[in-house]
């Protein structure tokens, strides 16, 4: 039995040593209406008071850009003053709304970290604005 | 008459060495076979950090991966694929049980808005809403 006991513990350690250096991955849940996109209606009574529109930006070209972020045609360029924004928008009323309007050329980094924010401030519905499609 | 006080049995053992040797393994190899699988199948992308990533939710039977690189190309369960063969995936996946159909998207930081719309769109489109982003947890 000592030798399988050996190797036993071998393969043990080997999968334990293995499973260190790799991160787990999570998911960060983003559920969308259902149907048809031009058909949602996103707003049902009792109608809230108004909605967040969110539009993330690039500017700038090559190295040098930059996403920029609007709140309701406010222009918000320190990130930090935008989550502080968010969060004491959701704090007073967290059924408003969230509509983000994202730029084709937005990296995902950003987009997602905007997301979570308004997702962690505590805002109900968040939802991704989109172009009206040619009909099928 | 003197009745014998204790019987002499012959006992009776199994050599179980052999099997529990086999048993082990086959263990191994269950185990070896799903790491080799799990991160073959993964594609390597510098996901997006956040700060507080919920658990992971329970997986659905109909998971569709989609592995959005930097260079703009997909994947999907290690094969390069094009925008209109993810569209029908999700539309097949869609119509063999709405309810249980998860997309997945592992998309690059670097990556951008404009591939990601349309995968959106596609899911909204067939009805399938339960989207989420893979993330990474942001290192304090």
């Amino acid at each position: 039995m000592t030798p399988m006991i050996d190797v036993v513990f071998l393969l043990l350690i080997f999968f334990v040593c293995a499973s260190i250096g790799q991160i787990p991955e999570s998911t960060l849940p983003t559920p969308l209406a259902a149907g048809s996109i031009e058909a949602a209606d996103p707003i049902e009574a009792p109608k809230p008071l108004g909605e967040v529109w969110i539009r993330l930006a690039r500017r700038g070209a090559g190295e040098g850009a930059v996403t920029t972020a609007e709140i309701n045609n406010q222009l918000y360029e320190d990130w930090g003053r935008l989550r502080g924004t968010l969060r004491e928008l959701a704090s007073v009323a967290p059924e408003i709304p969230v509509i983000l309007d994202i730029g084709k050329s937005v990296p995902v980094g950003d987009f997602v970290d905007i997301f979570d924010t308004c997702r962690s401030a505590g805002f109900d519905d968040i939802q991704f604005a989109t172009d009206s499609q040619p009909p099928a | 008459m003197k009745a014998p006080s204790m019987t002499r049995s012959r006992s009776v053992s199994f050599n179980v060495t052999s099997l529990i040797d086999i048993v082990f393994l086959l263990i191994i190899f269950f185990l070896v076979a799903s790491h080799v699988v799990r991160s073959e199948a993964v594609e390597p992308v510098d996901l997006p950090k956040i700060s507080d990533p919920a658990g992971d939710e329970e997986e659905s039977a109909l998971r569709i991966v989609v592995t959005v690189m930097a260079d703009r190309s997909m994947w999907v369960g290690g094969r390069e694929v094009l925008l209109p063969q993810v569209e029908q995936l999700i539309l097949s996946a869609s119509q063999e049980s709405l309810n249980q159909v998860e997309v997945r998207i592992r998309a690059d930081h670097a990556a951008t808005y404009l591939e990601i719309e349309p995968i959106l769109l596609a899911c909204a489109q067939f009805g399938v809403t339960r989207v989420g982003f893979a993330v990474l947890p942001k290192s304090s």
